[in-house]
């Protein structure tokens, strides 16, 4: 549905925001996909009057199901911030912030927890695994704070080892792995409870050019499976052209 | 929502990440707790074995003495034979009633058997033999328990009762103190009186000698005899029975200026002459009751005059001034139930209240006193009670000491794992998780801090009670004069559950207010600092 053609920026509609471009080879009705994420008029910023600093100003943008967004800009600009505030980990100082349809401006910290449990699975630049929980461990801690048993928490974890190619590590701490094979554990993390939305934060910033390579093919491979929605944040072009869309981003504002 | 299972484990390896840290906190904690647990359960020991375990025993004793008395009635003449046709049975309830109805309230009847009867000297356990040529020999470990009364007839041993298996078929054997010991005894006795009439020295000395004889006494407690008694001559009735205890309270009795009346070296016989016979059956008889669980009839009396009176007194002027002399200084304040020796054969005293049996031999009458055992008890309470306090406000300064360090400890740890939890909250951890894994490492802390704690404090009151629970047992026996009991002491039998477990809950309580401020705290940093967090 989406094309993952070299030319991936979205562009902007007469309202300013920033759509998809589909491919010419889908069908006009294939185009009513559903917004899972909304940003409307949203400002972030931080810091004191006087001192403040604007984040994000204005950001107007849609994401839609099963889309792969890509969102590059310098360093400062504001991409983390916006990931941040899809994922209900900030809240904008003005605007709305809609995903799958609840505005989370509306939601506490507890639902907002809930929320980001059940909706949003996070991928890190450094992974961030508990060092002393082997590689099954680590992916039971969302369905751990979901309340599940151990039995059904085991039963998942393995399946998402295993779509992630992990199935023989599954006893390994987090230093028994490569650098490939700990951030597979943190995709499989990120899916064991079958996410909508998939938030990745410099996936490939710390690993080496192939496993990068390894690393986003397989996050396509679960798109194009599970039709998960996945937003990531990156420096890299080389992993901006595998989205079906890039969104770039400077001094907090969309061009 | 995490369960408690879950947040356990994630405290427990939360301790893991943080070995050293966290075990270190265990180990100030657990000090704190050693100091006031090796306390605790020290007096509980002390306290159950002095009195708690056996109640009863001091209510037989305290009984026993008097009726044993009262039964005995008048005795007429120092004639050996006749003494002997005097029962010492237990009367029957309505015998009983008829008899001491009127002056005895009966609180409770025992109905199992014992041998009732004369007790009998065993052989002098240092060797030195017999008194006499009609006493048999023994048999190195088989000692032969003797009467020196050839009059005995076996139906008075008998007669009326059982043996009963008390003791896998064996007879509980009280055993009687050697003649030498029990002659230091008398001297300090006499000595007192003769001489030296510092109460406080006196009693120094004779509560150390005491204390010496169950010494000696007590390590024979759990051995198999085989008792022989002489009756009528030639006759022997023998039978096995088990050293239960010994006679290690002294009642200290004077018939005029014979005190014990050891002359005769016939300590705790029947059959002797006079005073100590008296003084024998009062004495052992009392105790053989005290010493086995279970008793014939054995009535428990209240003395009207006596169930609410502490007659424990340690002022010797008022007893001189009323000239009544107590050698162990113990009276009432009236100075009336006073054990008193009279100042001639001729003087006599009498009881002005019931409950002590006033008799007259020939002329002579004497007072037989007993001390009610809840004076001793309430001496070593106020004791114990004093060096309690002392010590529970000492140990809690430690107590808070330890539990500000796990503080400090846990604000570190909270501090370190500021990412950890950003991380957490971002996968959907809410904030009532995080409360609960980290309150769940203070508990693991606290809880094996604690255990570490009682493990060390018990193993330290046992070796305590091995290497010093005689010399306390001994301390403490000889100072009471009135103790008697049938074990070994102070190997480790008392455990205060009811206190280590409230000593338990408060600690917790306080460790857990402790640490939870600053997890609430942490809890609620904002996510995104904490995920940017080094």
């Amino acid at each position: 549905m989406f094309s993952s053609d070299s030319d991936q920026l979205g562009r902007c509609n007469s309202n300013h925001v920033v759509e998809p471009k589909f491919s010419d080879t889908v069908d006009q009705e294939q185009n009513n996909v559903s917004k899972i994420i909304e940003l409307r008029s949203v400002y972030k910023k931080y810091g004191k009057i006087k001192q403040e600093v604007v984040v994000l100003q204005n950001i107007n943008l849609n994401i839609y199901t099963g889309e792969i967004v890509a969102l590059v800009g310098p360093s400062g600009s504001g991409k983390s911030t916006l990931l941040n505030l899809i994922g209900g980990l900030d809240q904008p100082d003005s605007g709305d912030v809609i995903v799958d349809g609840r505005n989370l401006g509306g939601l506490n910290d507890n639902e907002l927890s809930v929320f980001r449990n059940q909706t949003i699975g996070f991928v890190f630049q450094f992974f961030y695994l508990q060092p002393y929980l082997t590689a099954q461990e680590n992916v039971e801690i969302p369905l751990v704070f979901r309340g599940e048993s151990r039995a059904v928490r085991s039963q998942k974890a393995r399946r998402v080892l295993e779509q992630v190619g992990l199935s023989a590590r599954i006893s390994y701490l987090p230093n028994q792995l490569s650098g490939g094979q700990v951030q597979r554990v943190a995709i499989a993390r990120a899916l064991v409870n079958s996410p909508k939305i998939i938030l990745a934060d410099e996936p490939t910033g710390n690993l080496d050019m192939n496993t990068g390579t390894e690393i986003i093919n397989l996050l396509k491979q679960i798109n194009a499976n599970l039709h998960t929605t996945m937003v990531i944040v990156t420096h890299d072009l080389n992993v901006a052209k595998h989205a079906h869309r890039v969104i770039e981003i400077s001094d907090g504002k969309i061009v | 929502m995490i369960t408690i299972q879950d947040s356990l484990r994630l405290g427990l390896i939360k301790f893991k990440a943080r070995k050293v840290r966290s075990v270190l906190s265990m180990v100030m904690f657990a000090f704190g707790v050693v100091s006031i647990l090796i306390f605790l359960i020290g007096v509980s020991s002390i306290r159950s074995i002095l009195w708690e375990a056996y109640p009863d025993r001091y209510q037989t004793y305290f009984a026993a003495i008097n009726w044993s008395m009262s039964v005995v009635g008048e005795i007429k003449s120092t004639d050996l034979a006749e003494n002997i046709h005097i029962p010492l049975s237990i009367p029957s309830v309505p015998e009983f009633k008829s008899m001491y109805g009127d002056k005895y309230k009966i609180k409770g009847i025992y109905k199992k058997t014992v041998l009732v009867g004369p007790t009998v000297m065993l052989k002098d356990f240092e060797g030195k033999g017999d008194l006499n040529n009609n006493r048999q020999s023994s048999v190195e470990n088989n000692y032969s328990i003797v009467s020196i009364d050839p009059y005995l007839s076996k139906e008075s041993v008998l007669g009326g009762y059982s043996f009963e298996n008390l003791y896998n078929g064996r007879v509980p054997i009280l055993l009687n103190p050697a003649y030498a010991d029990a002659m230091l005894l008398n001297n300090e006795l006499q000595n007192f009186f003769m001489q030296d009439r510092s109460f406080e020295s006196f009693d120094t000395r004779f509560s150390e000698k005491l204390g010496d004889i169950h010494k000696k006494l007590y390590k024979y407690i759990g051995q198999e005899v085989t008792v022989s008694v002489g009756l009528n001559g030639s006759e022997v009735l023998s039978f096995q029975g088990l050293i239960v205890g010994y006679a290690g309270s002294i009642q200290p009795f004077q018939i005029g200026n014979d005190l014990f009346g050891l002359n005769y070296s016939t300590w705790g016989t029947v059959g002797a002459i006079i005073p100590e016979w008296a003084l024998s059956v009062n004495t052992q008889i009392g105790t053989l009751f005290s010493q086995a669980k279970k008793q014939d009839i054995v009535y428990i009396v209240e003395f009207d005059s006596a169930k609410k009176r502490d007659v424990f007194v340690d002022d010797m002027t008022n007893l001189q001034n009323k000239n009544v002399l107590s050698p162990n200084g113990r009276c009432d304040s009236d100075g009336v139930r006073c054990f008193a020796p009279p100042a001639s054969n001729e003087e006599s005293f009498t009881a002005s209240d019931n409950g002590f049996s006033n008799e007259t031999i020939d002329n002579l009458s004497f007072h037989y006193y007993v001390y009610p055992l809840k004076s001793v008890k309430e001496y070593f309470e106020d004791i114990l009670n004093s060096i309690q306090y002392l010590v529970i406000c000492v140990t809690s300064l430690l107590l808070i000491v330890a539990i500000a360090f796990v503080n400090m400890n846990v604000f570190k740890i909270l501090a370190d794992s500021k990412k950890e939890i950003g991380i957490f909250r971002a996968i959907g951890a809410q904030k009532i998780d995080i409360v609960k894994i980290f309150m769940s490492y203070i508990f693991i802390v606290l809880a094996g801090g604690f255990i570490a704690g009682l493990v060390l404090a018990v193993a330290i009151n046992i070796v305590l009670s091995l290497l010093f629970g005689d010399t306390i047992y001994y301390l403490l026996a000889a100072g009471s004069s009135q103790v008697s009991v049938s074990k070994p002491l102070f190997v480790f039998v008392g455990f205060p559950i009811v206190e280590v477990t409230v000593f338990f809950i408060i600690l917790m309580s306080m460790g857990f207010l402790a640490g939870l401020f600053p997890v609430l705290i942490s809890s609620r940093n904002n996510v995104v600092n904490a995920l940017r967090s080094e």
